[in-house]
């Protein structure tokens, strides 16, 4: 508890986004510690029963939703050649819009339809600026988080009065699969964004493989000029992938407030967006591919909790870490070779 | 200019009037008219940097007209975008064989036909027309197109074009980095095209192959047009031998 307090103080006082980075899952310890009792019939998890290793799983899957949806958002924009550095800001802002949208209606569908209209309206500040005026990319995306922390802290003070986290509100309904024996407690209570998750990426995975748009969304990362000079129009194809981007990641933002807790806390993405970013490299800018490391993130960061709940002293946060630690050797080319999209990055500009 | 055929007056294919390109500040094409008939092979010649692939992006709409007009079927088309051109019917095999690198040959074709809005799978009997006419992209089909040799690059490049069913096919210096061989080949399936009834207007620095295969032709020198004839007249012409064609 103490460790807990420690690391809560200092991100009063670190409070910048790479600190609160390095300590992803400050915001849903008590949750996480309930849910644990859960599984353990109100037990104490103990070295001894280390082997029922099982209720992992669900906290992993639950861990690895926003990461899905984000990445999978991130793809979409990526795919048609600009790099979505924003996702974070797209996320965050989802995440406050969700909670504003629930408070107000009482009803959490119409917050997940505000963060996914936050989310878009951020990626369109994002598509203006890099795809049409032409602005670098990166640039741009920085500009976009920088304005999601500052008017997300806003609103929050303005409309909910302070103290860095909202009311609770209604969450969006739990679903578990009955019917299906393993699976349903391989599973466990998993939020419906989950199993939307999962249907995201196998039509993405067709989307992108097999259908017209797909092709004209490659043709477009590809190689821009001559997909212009093919007759696509690549400024359209790129505010749709971009703005695909924003609405996926409202939605993951959404996740964390209105599925994961029931309240926004400021900077509650706490680096997922760029978690996410790092899961487009290392899977390669492949639906399936996104999925598998998503899960395999996820379940580091459930691991973590899971080490926090019974209070050993290995440091956890070397668990969070092990996504950038990834990526870094994939990177550095130490893990296989990465092929991003060939023009990811270049703006396009009819001449 | 109007030619009178079959008692019917006939616009040209493609007209292009004192036209006027700039990039930033410079100007790069300075008042160009030419035209290209039905049927015909018009080839555009020039050294490095007079402006022809200017001249190319320009008619596409990939490059802003700063004056001047372009026709196409009777109907100006400098205002239109590029998308818009390529579905009027007009078509490119763009400068040094850009295809998609990472896409399939299969895709590479697909999205050539992207403008005529059909789903992919009723898309292969059109793909298997230009298999037809190039055997190896058959073989290499699920390929990507980067791993394909430059000569089938090239084919798969012109194969794109075709995939658009142009009336008109823009064709920036096809034969250049090619074995002899293989610019012989290119220069029998420009011709094949274009006895199936596509107008084809060509930049070519190897101008006697050029020249020997077309109509007319036109020489541009740092963005002004200063020759213009059949292509016996220019390839018999001292003047332009020594002056434009290097030799
Ligand atoms: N994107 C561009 N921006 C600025 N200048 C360009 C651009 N492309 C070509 N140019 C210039 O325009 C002139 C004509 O180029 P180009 O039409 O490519 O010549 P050609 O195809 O006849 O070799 C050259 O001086 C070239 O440097
Ligand atoms: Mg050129």
């Amino acid at each position: 508890m103490s460790l807990r307090a420690k690391r809560s103080n200092l991100i009063r006082t670190h409070g910048d986004c790479f600190a609160s980075l390095a300590m992803t899952p400050q915001v849903s310890d008590e949750n996480t510690t309930k849910k644990l009792n859960n599984f353990f019939n109100g037990k104490k998890f103990t070295l001894e029963n280390l082997s029922s290793i099982w209720p992992l799983f669900p906290l992993a899957f639950a861990k690895s939703v926003p990461l899905i949806l984000a990445a999978t958002g991130g793809l979409y924009s990526e795919r048609t050649g600009v790099v979505n550095i924003g996702l974070e800001g797209m996320m965050l802002s989802g995440a406050l819009a969700g909670i504003i949208g629930t408070y107000y209606s009482h009803n959490p569908w119409i917050g997940l339809a505000a963060a996914i209209a936050a989310g878009i309206i951020l990626a369109l500040i994002l598509a203006v600026t890099s795809v049409s005026l032409g602005i670098n990319q990166i640039v741009s995306g920085i500009a976009v988080n920088i304005l999601a922390i500052g008017l997300t802290g806003g609103l929050l003070f303005k409309i909910f009065g302070g103290y860095g986290s909202s009311p609770s509100v209604e969450k969006l309904p739990q679903v578990s699969l009955h019917p299906i024996p393993l699976l349903s407690e391989l599973l466990g209570n998993q939020s419906i964004l989950f199993y939307f998750a999962v249907i995201l990426v196998i039509v993405t995975f067709f989307l992108i493989n097999n259908t017209r748009l797909g092709l004209r969304m490659r043709a477009a990362g590809e190689d821009p000029g001559v997909a212009a000079s093919c007759g696509i129009n690549v400024f359209r194809i790129r505010y749709f992938g971009v703005l695909m981007s924003g609405a996926l990641s409202g939605m993951a933002g959404a996740y964390l407030s209105l599925a994961d807790l029931s309240q926004f806390v400021e900077r509650m993405t706490a680096g997922r967006g760029f978690i996410a970013l790092a899961v487009l490299i290392l899977g390669r800018w492949k639906p399936f591919n996104i999925l598998l490391v998503c899960l395999f993130f996820g379940l580091a960061e459930a691991l973590a909790e899971f080490l926090q709940g019974i209070e050993l002293t290995i440091p956890a946060q070397f668990l969070l870490m092990l996504p950038f630690i990834l990526t870094l050797f994939v990177m550095g080319g130490l893990i296989g070779e990465t092929k991003p999209p060939a023009c990811l990055g270049k703006s396009y500009q009819a001449e | 200019m109007v030619i009178k055929n079959n008692g019917i007056k006939k616009l040209p294919l493609l007209e292009i009037n004192n036209l006027i390109t700039y990039y930033g500040l410079i100007q790069i094409l300075k008042e160009i008219s030419l035209r290209v008939e039905e049927g015909e092979i018009v080839c555009l010649l020039g050294s490095n940097g007079a402006g022809k692939s200017t001249t190319m992006k320009s008619i596409l709409g990939l490059v802003r007209a700063h004056s001047g007009e372009i026709n196409f079927r009777g109907q100006r088309i400098d205002n239109l975008s590029a998308a818009q051109i390529v579905a009027a019917g007009i078509a490119t095999v763009p400068e040094s064989r850009r295809i998609f690198p990472r896409l399939s040959v299969e895709e590479n074709l697909q999205i050539g036909a992207y403008i005529h809005k059909a789903s992919l799978p009723s898309l292969q009997p059109q793909i298997e027309q230009i298999y037809n006419l190039f055997p190896r992209l058959k073989e290499r089909r699920r390929q990507a197109g980067g791993t394909l040799s430059g000569g089938e690059q090239q084919m798969l490049a012109i194969g794109r074009a075709l995939m658009a069913k142009p009336k008109l096919l823009l064709m920036d210096e096809p034969s250049m980095g090619l074995s002899p061989a293989l610019v012989d080949k290119i220069f029998e399936i420009i011709q094949q095209i274009n006895r199936s009834g596509t107008a084809i207007l060509l930049v070519e620095q190897n101008a006697h192959m050029a020249l020997s295969i077309a109509r007319r032709g036109y020489v541009l020198q740092t963005g002004s047009l200063v020759a213009h004839g059949t292509g016996d007249e220019l390839l018999h012409s001292e003047e332009i031998r020594s002056a434009y064609l290097g030799e």
